[in-house]
């Protein structure tokens, strides 16, 4: 309950301090994090691909790309190779079994991980299929 | 009686003004001109953009207000233009012989240009068929995320220009608000490499009222660039090497085809009518991505020139449109005898990149020849990666003085140079000319037989310099112009002078 109350908090927090100043739609935030070829293996697997924003000042240079993204796979549940992250529009996103672990854990050991580099993340939407992407809580992302 | 009826006109006339008055208020500006712009003639209501998991199937676009080639139709009746423009994954032939993986509007590129009317609705829909396999195409860009963004419209582009996945489909709607010409593209991160892989075309928004002139004919030119590398995986396409985006070209402007319509050269070889005499009206957009375009019309002066394509910024008697990128003109020019009169942009890099056309108005065919002197060929790219190199950096750079088979300019014909030197000499040649001229005997007669000019070092690194020298190689041993050699002329070629063949004498530097 105090792990909800404080995702909770937390997520709020970013709903409210982010703004409508970037120019980027959310779904391109999605485009760039977006692999056709993840989200079908996914889908055929039952897993789920999970699209977020990254919050902070985002690495954009290669090395720390592959850095995150080498740490985002490391994560219990998260298929492996299927992390995607964009520097340029502090986007990423990955495939996750749901069954593995719950999307709560995955959620907050990945977010402990970039939180060390001063990143937050605000979840735009998690999906089964390519055609239902959609973006879930369009603020989060700003 | 009478008294009363004269008190009722002037009462209805008071009313009446007052009525007018009260119309226009807020369009009328501090001149007394109504102001055809006024925000409250305008219509910007549009309701929430749609995205569906529903496809459409069967064609890649509809529409009757769509027109697929340079040849405009007239504007549609009616008030509300229903379009639908699905994005494809496909080859198209950038120009011979380079098969390149385009992204498209409509499945073509440029994507179908949209004419209509200010204050028509447009309605609007296009599904992401990204992920649909072509018939008979086994290489496809993988499926991606795309979305619309219209420059003719005035909607928020967080709702209307969203990027959707492969399968969706998104519908919105908007009303013309300003007459013009212009762009439309698809928004998706990397902007850049979704126009530069084709996703681009034009919307020709007519003022209400219609054109001020009345032209004979009426074309679309869009100028854009392509940033192509041959695929690393070195897959082919119908036994021809396949293209794909270069993305540090892109990164850094340096496009390799500069064309209009889509095609490097494609409007020589289908030229656009007219008749001595007439009026021709030419929709030019500039779709970019980077680059600026300066079109002119060889052996004309535009009449009127409506910058973005609105009457009302219109300059006279122009000789260039300068046209950033997404900006758009409309030129019209008189046709004032029989000829081939040459489209270029300006900026002579980009036309001899393939940006060139032609409006034909007859004349003796003989005159057609000569009609590619503003560019080189794009016949055939090898597809070593060390001669590509070469090849594009000498088309960059050495083109002003040499030619490739079209003969003597001011250096020498370079056509069979890998066959006259060798390696090493080449090598020392390019690397530093200025020192071969002091030792080398040949260097020294070339420098006499070309009038003193002398060879300028370029600063070319080792590796430049092989470059070079394995694009000379493919000149002379792989190129189609290579294998032509002693085969009748169908044609001139590209960079050869109406002349012909280029003699013996002008190859044996």
């Amino acid at each position: 309950m105090r792990r909800a109350c404080a995702l909770l908090i937390a997520f709020t927090g970013v709903l409210t301090t982010t703004a409508w100043a970037c120019g980027y739609c959310i779904e391109d935030r999605m485009a760039a994090v977006y692999d056709h070829a993840v989200l079908t293996r996914a889908s055929a697997a039952g897993h789920k691909v999970a699209f977020y924003a990254v919050l902070g000042a985002a690495p954009a240079d290669e090395a720390a790309s592959n850095v995150i993204r080498r740490e985002v796979e490391t994560v219990r549940g998260v298929d492996r190779s299927s992390a995607r992250y964009s520097g340029d529009l502090a986007a990423l996103s990955f495939a996750f079994d749901p069954r593995a672990a719950a999307w709560a854990d995955v959620d907050r050991r990945i977010g402990r991980a970039l939180a060390a580099r001063g990143l937050t993340l605000g979840l735009i939407s998690i999906v089964d299929r390519p055609d239902q992407i959609r973006a879930g809580n369009r603020t989060a992302a700003r | 009686m009478a008294h009363s009826i004269a008190s009722l006109r002037v009462w209805m006339k008071r009313v009446g003004a007052l009525a007018l008055a009260a119309a226009c208020a807020g369009c009328v500006d501090n001149t007394g001109t109504v102001d055809k712009y006024d925000p409250a003639r305008m219509d910007f209501k549009s309701p929430p953009a749609k995205v569906t998991a529903e496809r459409h199937t069967g064609a890649f676009a509809s529409g009757t207000a769509l027109n697929s080639v340079p040849g405009l139709k007239p504007v549609e009746q009616g008030d509300v233009k229903t379009i639908q423009l699905d994005t494809t994954h496909k080859i198209i032939e950038l120009a011979p012989g380079v098969k390149f993986s385009a992204w498209t509007f409509g499945d073509q590129v440029p994507g179908p240009t949209i004419r209509a009317r200010v204050g028509d609705r447009i309605r609007f829909s296009m599904t992401n068929r990204s992920d649909e396999p072509m018939p008979g195409v086994q290489i496809m860009a993988p499926p991606m995320m795309h979305s619309m963004d219209f420059h003719a419209a005035m909607v928020s582009p967080q709702d209307k220009y969203r990027s959707i996945a492969p399968g969706q489909t998104i519908s919105f709607e908007f009303t013309l608000n300003y007459p013009g010409m212009f762009m439309y593209h698809c928004g998706t991160p990397m902007v850049l490499e979704h126009i530069a892989s084709g996703m681009y075309g034009a919307v020709i928004v007519e003022p209400r009222g219609g054109y001020p002139t009345k032209a004979d004919r009426e074309y679309v030119v869009i100028q854009s660039e392509f940033y192509v590398k041959p695929d690393p995986e070195q897959r082919k396409v119908d036994g021809q090497p396949l293209y794909v985006l270069d993305g540090d070209r892109l990164r850094n402007a340096m496009p390799n085809y500069t064309v209009f319509n889509g095609v490097h050269n494609g409007m020589v070889r289908n030229p656009l009518a007219a008749k001595p005499g007439e009026r021709v009206r030419l929709f030019v957009l500039n779709a970019g991505p980077s680059k600026t375009s300066s079109f002119h019309v060889v052996g004309t002066i535009f009449d009127r020139v409506w910058m973005d394509g609105n009457p009302e910024n219109q300059f006279r008697g122009m000789q260039t449109a300068l046209l950033g990128s997404s900006s758009s003109a409309v030129v019209e020019f008189l046709v004032p005898e029989a000829g081939q009169y040459v489209m270029v942009d300006h900026h002579f890099a980009n036309a001899s990149q393939g940006a060139i056309g032609i409006v034909d108005a007859g004349g003796p065919s003989e005159e057609k020849g000569d009609i590619e002197h503003h560019n080189i060929a794009a016949t055939a790219t090898p597809t070593d990666p060390a001669a590509v190199k070469g090849k594009q950096d000498f088309e960059s750079k050495c083109l002003a003085c040499h030619s490739v088979g079209g003969g003597r300019k001011l250096g020498p014909d370079l056509f069979g140079v890998s066959k006259r030197r060798d390696d090493k000499w080449l090598a020392q040649w390019l690397k530093t000319p200025e020192a071969m001229l002091k030792s080398d005997a040949t260097a020294q007669a070339l420098l006499k037989e070309y009038n003193n000019i002398p060879m300028p070092n370029q600063n070319l690194s080792d590796a430049e310099v092989q470059q070079y020298i394995r694009y000379f190689h493919w000149i002379d041993e792989e190129s189609p112009r290579a294998h032509a050699q002693g085969a009748p002329r169908a044609a001139v070629q590209p960079s050869q002078p109406a002349g012909g063949t280029p003699s013996a004498k002008d190859r044996k530097p």
